[in-house]
């Protein structure tokens, strides 16, 4: 009994901070409409900057914490919110995640370079040195003081909701920002207002967070994990809910540790994932929306003969600049068209289909681990099994998101990732003694692909062939259907169709492709390790595709090569290390801006260009002559 | 037999009522009005009635049965269309292909053997709208993007049409024009169900009247008796904008 | 760029330095110290060098060299980096007589872990080549032959690891210090090339392979000497044995390794339990643990989880008989974090105080960390520094055996003879030849905020004390 009182005052104070820094979350979300995955990644870089202030340049305790809490990290919200989100608004839920997922690379990358690791930073608690016992178990002021702030934050932000001028603007301004100009708020102004105070409130978590937790990068930046299954109990909106959720997870984690038979202890760690995971399943479900989102122009699809064309033209010319390739660059570029055809295979799902996934790699780990436990001779036999069993868990996961949309959907999609690394691939049963898994090249009756040469040749055709597959399925019934349900959902049900089978469909064929793309990737380099397939590098390949250009099979081909080629600029220049994250950060979080990548910007410049040569006001007839606005998309 | 019947239908948003005890029906071949000021509720009528919006009470009955437990989809296939008061239609898409879609999904519920292609040519041919069928709608004009929504929506080969505001964004002729093309569909068996604030357009073809204000009905009848009702009137009188009152106002008094 | 591979990262550490440590049976150790009596004290080529003064500390006479006297301790305890059977010095002339080999310059690769999830991770393994190298340079490198090293990242991925070995392969005579994660990646093309790989091997693979030389081999198992010393000092503690371990194949692969001859020796681990490296609270662990009983705390894992550990078991008032991090808490930012807390932790290694603290009486360590700072101004060595400069030595010594006619095949000859190698003191004296693990060992204290040795012998190892325990 005593030790369950512990425990319990344990969850409610450990509780209290995943709630601080969950009420951040919801408030961005309810006044903005964009779920910030970077809200974990501000409170870090606050809490560093802090620390700068206070410890390293020994500014008092009060000063320093006004000045972070009141200017800086205000400022920075606002920057965000002027750089980033303002394009935001309106976009769809993809473009926001990758927005926001690349804000916390950015972040990622300056708090390395400006802190590298390797030196202890500590920040101290407030009120070091003291503490007290309750109900037998000791807690430290400091953990009583991130109590404390956790009501006084409900307290706070409840009465600036309700009963503030900008309060109510605040939440007005997402539902519709032209009344609220109407009636003589600037939308701008409360946008800003807005990203300020989350800013503050991510920062508020960091800072109270960062001396418990110690003050690193990537576990704070991380923390927000855990918060979203509070968040999500709360539905986003109701903060008391939050508090609950938050609350509950910690007692969940520390109950699990302090009852759980055997070695059930051990995956604590997945709690909040499968917490998250419930929790969406159990919300009830949402209207179908109307009204249409802000869509980015997609491109034109080119006729048949002009995507045979264009790939026989790239697998000739990938052939001869094999020839020149060394061994390293063979790998690396095979390595760029395996991931690229994961990325395909998010063309279809998010680019043509519009639902978000983030656990893409999941399938193509399912695909590796299939191939190499159970197909170790190579057959082509083994490529169908692993295309009929990706496809089978791409059902699976549908199955949760049928009900869902958007950004719930998206968030399922994350936690099954999650909880597919925690409990599968970290699993010594999976991927063996080392995490390892020896995966074969797959041959066919005659051919060999052992070298690297062939290999690389083998993938070429194989992203051409479904680079030309996916163009001919977008051009026909089923990609326009595809199309229609991106673009209206309501519109289709009160056509007669039924979205749910149509979900099912493209997740299953999109997992398939993932699939076969993780068994390729795993022959290419002879083996994968459980962490080539974790729901953080899911993240960094959607990234990579939307800079690409998420509804276009060169923006696959582009983002595929971007994910490969970036790591080795770093290691090129080791002082742009951070480049990494910096470059796929920024050029992620423009993506506001540019919603249809790099192929988008191309397109746009040619169509441009094309305006200015033929004159203005042509009818836009004329654009449809040919297909040389996208190459090959 | 009405084709639809809406039985007193009511539904609550959070504290709000936007619909109390509302009755209403809809004949095939008959085209019926829906109108009311702004926010009287009318879409929200329309929602309720393909199933988007669950009522807090009441039912919605076609060819007498109760349909209020189906899934939007399941409305659709006994015979349910509509077009949208902010557009649905499918942007990326050209106005062609926006049609093939609904004739293709049809076909698949349908099972009629019917050639999407064939249908959609006819139905674009039909609203008027091959000459720009190439194009993608979300680069056309409002109104051109109207009649590409009601192109899909007749490619569905619907038994009852809703329409929600279909002629803003047209001209004069165009309007004209458009009333005809109602006015011919009425007659081939198609019974429609029309919000419009055009009171000219609803006068002319419509051939029954419910009038909506704040979520209830105030009036039903036919053209010239709704002309003639001083509750009307006066809730139009009331109106929030100012322009449609006092048009309504004179179209009521001086026809 | 990707983000693979955070837990690993983060928990990366706990394998070194659980895995610092290898065993050796009672009749190997025996053998080492009859070998370690024959080596000549002139017979080190360098004898007529500037780097006499490693000479010195190459020699161990029982007795003569410090350390080696005290009870307890094997006579043994300082190997002689001349290793037994390495003869004389060779004669120096010679041109290009192998890849990467002029007349007057080596070059060495090494493909190690640098950049990735957490930057920097075995940075240090780099940086303790680079110091050795710079060091041997300044004395006139090796047969007039200046070293130079070509360092590859593997961002944290076996395909890029085993790029890197690739493409280095054709380029470089030896690898020199590779310190990987993903070390499996590229053994198999070393090895078919017979290129020299002299390093520290994580995964076994590597290890096996012929052409591998570790300064400090490392088979599946654990040291026995430490689990003996503390069945001895706190008979009624390893009954009760509580473990945190990271949820890492490697943490995992070195914790069975240690619960095994716990085992064997009569422990009892009544709680145990892997962690996410994400995990940031270790007070409920604390709170059944103290409800548990538990009197003895092993963790295997990375340094600030370790220091987490520590500060909430200060905080809840559990202070277990003995606090056995893994060597790995042999970082100043374990007591940096931990502070208070830290007081009394007592770890076991098999290196000695090498961040400085013993270079008083073992001149290597002093050395080591000198130029340490003249690469790398205000780099803090840890222990993967500690082993590549140790790899260091081993090369230098096998190539000076060998002397002018400098080829893959000659050398690997030369290394396949060392079997009895301490880096002059920096490491515990091991067998690369045969893969032989060390069984010596030092105790630290946490004691002021510092590391202190502990119990005897004031200088040198505890070899006495039990041999290798071997799992599977």
């Amino acid at each position: 009994m005593h030790d369950f009182l512990r425990y319990t005052v344990l969850g409610l104070v450990v509780g209290s901070g995943y709630a601080v820094a969950a009420s951040g979350l919801v408030v961005t979300y309810q006044t903005s409409g964009i779920f910030n995955f970077a809200h974990g990644a501000i409170g870090m870089f606050m809490a560093f900057v802090y620390w700068k202030i206070h410890v390293d340049m020994g500014v008092p305790t009060l000063l320093a914490l006004a000045l972070v809490l009141l200017v800086l990290a205000p400022l920075l919200g606002a920057l965000i919110e002027r750089t980033m989100m303002r394009s935001l608004y309106g976009a769809s839920t993809g473009a926001a995640l990758v927005v926001t997922v690349g804000l916390m690379l950015t972040l990622l990358g300056a708090a390395y370079s400006f802190w590298p690791q390797g030196t202890a930073r500590i920040l101290p608690e407030f009120f070091a040195g003291s503490q007290f016992k309750l109900f037998g178990l000791v807690i430290t002021y400091h953990q009583a003081t991130v109590v404390v702030v956790a009501a006084l934050v409900a307290l706070f932000l409840r009465l600036l909701f309700y009963r503030t001028r900008i309060g109510t603007a605040m939440r007005a301004v997402v539902d519709d920002p032209e009344l609220l100009a109407m009636n003589g708020a600037n939308p701008k102004r409360v946008g800003q207002a807005s990203w300020a105070l989350g800013a503050s409130l991510a920062s508020l978590a960091g800072i109270l967070l960062a001396p418990l937790v110690n003050l690193e990068v990537l576990i704070l930046t991380l923390l927000v994990l855990n918060c979203l299954a509070a968040a999500m109990l709360g539905r986003l909106k109701s903060l008391p809910l939050t508090f609950l959720g938050a609350i509950l997870v910690a007692l969940g984690e520390n109950y699990i540790v302090g009852y759980g038979p055997g070695n059930v202890g051990s995956y604590r760690g997945a709690l909040p994932s499968i917490f998250l995971l419930l929790v969406l399943l159990f919300l009830p479900q949402a209207r179908l929306k109307s009204g249409r989102l802000v869509g980015a122009r997609a491109p034109r699809v080119p006729t048949l003969r002009q995507s045979v064309i264009s790939a026989g033209v790239f697998v000739v010319v990938g052939m001869l600049l094999s020839g020149q390739m060394s061994r390293s660059d063979l790998a690396t570029y095979g390595g760029g068209l395996a991931v690229g055809l994961i990325m395909l295979s998010l063309v279809l799902l998010t680019g043509y289909g519009g639902q978000v996934s983030l656990c893409q790699l999941t399938f193509a780990g399912i695909g590796a681990f299939v191939m190499g436990r159970y197909f170790t001779g190579g057959s082509m036999l083994g490529l169908v099994v692993v295309a009929i069993v990706a496809g089978l868990a791409g059902f699976l996961v549908s199955l949760p998101a049928l009900r869902l949309q958007g950004l719930y959907l998206a968030l399922t999609t994350f936690a099954v990732g999650r909880g597919v690394d925690l409990l599968f691939f970290s699993n010594s049963h999976v991927f063996g003694y080392g995490g390892q898994l020896a995966v074969p090249r797959v041959k066919l009756p005659g051919l060999s692909f052992q070298g690297d040469r062939a290999f690389f040749i083998l993938l070429l055709v194989t992203f051409a062939g479904a680079g030309v597959l996916l163009l001919a399925l977008r051009r026909g019934p089923f990609g326009r259907q595809l199309a229609a349900q991106s673009d209206s959902e309501a519109a289709c049900a009160t056509l007669g169709l039924s979205l749910v089978a149509t979900k099912a469909i493209v997740f299953a064929l999109s997992a398939s492709i993932a699939g076969v793309a993780g068994a390729l990737y795993g022959g290419l380099r002879g083996g994968v390790t459980q962490n080539d397939f974790l729901v953080l590098v899911s993240l960094a390949v959607a990234l990579s595709v939307y800079v690409g250009g998420i509804n276009t099979v060169t923006g696959a081909l582009i983002g595929g090569v971007f994910f490969a080629v970036l790591p080795t600029i770093g290691a090129h220049f080791p002082k742009l290390a951070q480049t990494q994250y910096l470059g796929t950060g920024m050029a992620a979080a423009l993506i506001g801006r540019f919603p249809n990548g790099i192929v988008g910007l191309i397109s746009n410049g040619v169509d441009r260009a094309r305006r200015q040569f033929a004159g203005a006001g042509i009818h836009e007839r004329a654009m449809e002559v040919d297909g040389l606005a996208a190459p090959a998309s | 037999m009405p084709l639809l019947q809406v039985d007193e239908v009511s539904v609550r948003f959070g504290g709000v009522m936007a619909n109390q005890g509302v009755n209403l029906h809809a004949d095939a071949g008959r085209i019926t009005g829906l109108i009311g000021p702004n926010g009287a509720g009318k879409t929200t009528m329309f929602n309720v009635i393909t199933g988007l919006q669950d009522p807090t009470e009441g039912r919605v009955l076609v060819d007498d049965k109760d349909v209020t437990a189906l899934k939007p989809h399941k409305r659709a296939r006994l015979g349910l269309a509509r077009t949208f008061q902010r557009l649905e239609v499918f942007g990326s898409l050209s106005a062609r292909d926006n049609v093939l879609v609904a004739a293709e999904i049809r076909k698949r519920w349908a099972r009629d053997g019917s050639d999407p292609k064939a249908v959609a040519e006819e139905v674009l041919e039909r609203v008027g709208i091959t000459h720009v069928a190439g194009e993608r709608v979300d680069a056309m004009p409002t109104g051109m993007a109207r009649l590409v929504e009601l192109a899909r929506a007749l490619a569905a080969r619907p038994r009852l049409l809703l329409l929600d505001e279909p002629g803003s964004g047209l001209d004069e002729s165009e309007t004209e024009a458009f009333g005809g093309l109602l006015l011919d569909l009425a007659r081939e068996g198609l019974g429609m169900l029309l919000v419009e604030h055009d009171v000219d357009l609803v006068m002319r073809v419509c051939d029954l009247i419910f009038v909506l204000d704040f979520g209830r009905i105030i009036a039903v009848g036919t053209p010239t008796e709704i002309q003639h009702n001083p509750d009307v009137q006066a809730a139009y009188l009331g109106a929030e904008d100012p322009d449609d009152a006092d048009h309504a106002a004179e179209e009521l008094t001086h026809s | 760029m990707r983000l693979k591979g955070l837990s690993v990262a983060v928990v990366a550490l706990a394998l070194v330095a659980s895995g610092c440590g290898a065993r050796l049976d009672e009749k190997q150790r025996v053998a080492a110290e009859a070998g370690a009596g024959s080596r000549t004290a002139s017979g080190a080529p360098t004898a007529g060098s500037p780097s006499a003064g490693d000479a010195a500390t190459a020699d161990t006479t029982p007795g003569a060299t410090p350390g080696a006297t005290t009870p307890g301790a094997a006579s043994g305890a300082t190997a002689t980096t001349v290793a037994g059977g390495g003869g004389a010095a060779a004669a120096c002339s010679g041109g290009a007589t192998d890849v990467g080999v002029t007349g007057n310059s080596i070059q060495v690769g090494n493909v190690s872990t640098l950049t990735g999830p957490v930057p920097g991770l075995f940075e240090g393994a780099v940086v303790g080549t680079q110091a050795f190298i710079a060091y041997l340079n300044s004395q006139g490198g090796i047969c007039g032959r200046q070293l130079k090293l070509k360092v590859g990242d593997d961002r944290f991925d076996q395909g890029e690891h085993r790029n890197q070995v690739i493409g280095q392969i054709p380029q470089v005579f030896s690898f020199l210090g590779s310190f990987s994660i993903y070390d499996d990646g590229g053994a198999a093309e070393m090895g078919q090339a017979k290129v020299p790989d002299v390093g520290y091997a994580l995964a076994n693979v590597r290890g096996k392979l012929a052409v591998n030389f570790s300064p400090q081999p490392l088979p599946p198992g654990w040291r026995l000497g430490p689990l003996n010393y503390y069945k001895q000092k706190f008979p009624d503690v390893i009954t009760h044995v509580g473990a945190l371990v990271g949820d890492v194949p490697s943490a995992i692969q070195a914790y069975n390794g240690e619960a095994a001859a716990m085992q064997s020796l009569g422990y009892k681990i009544t709680y145990s339990r892997r962690y996410q490296p994400t995990e940031t609270d270790f007070t409920s662990d604390v709170i059944k643990m103290q409800s548990g009983g538990v009197q003895m705390v092993i963790m295997t894992g990375d340094v600030t989880g370790m220091a987490r550990l520590a500060k909430a078991m200060a905080q809840q008032g559990f202070k277990p008989k003995l606090n056995n991090m893994a060597a790995n808490a042999y970082d100043h930012r374990y007591v940096e974090i931990a502070g208070a807390a830290a007081e009394n932790t007592l770890l076991d290694q098999q290196l000695p105080l090498f961040a400085g603290e013993d270079g008083g009486t073992v001149p290597e360590v002093a050395l080591f960390n000198q130029w340490i700072q003249k690469v790398r101004p205000g780099f803090k060595p840890d222990i993967f520094a500690a082993y590549g400069w140790a790899s260091g030595r081993l090369f230098e010594q096998a190539a000076r055996a060998v002397g002018g006619a400098l080829t893959r095949a000659s050398l690997l000859a030369a290394l396949g003879k060392i079997d009895n190698f301490d880096s002059n003191g920096l490491v515990a004296p091991a067998g690369p030849a045969s893969k032989r693990p060390p069984t010596c060992y030092i105790l630290i204290l946490v004691k002021g905020g510092k590391f202190q040795r502990t119990d005897e012998p004031p200088t040198g190892y505890r070899c006495n004390d039990g041999g290798f325990f071997s799992a599977g």
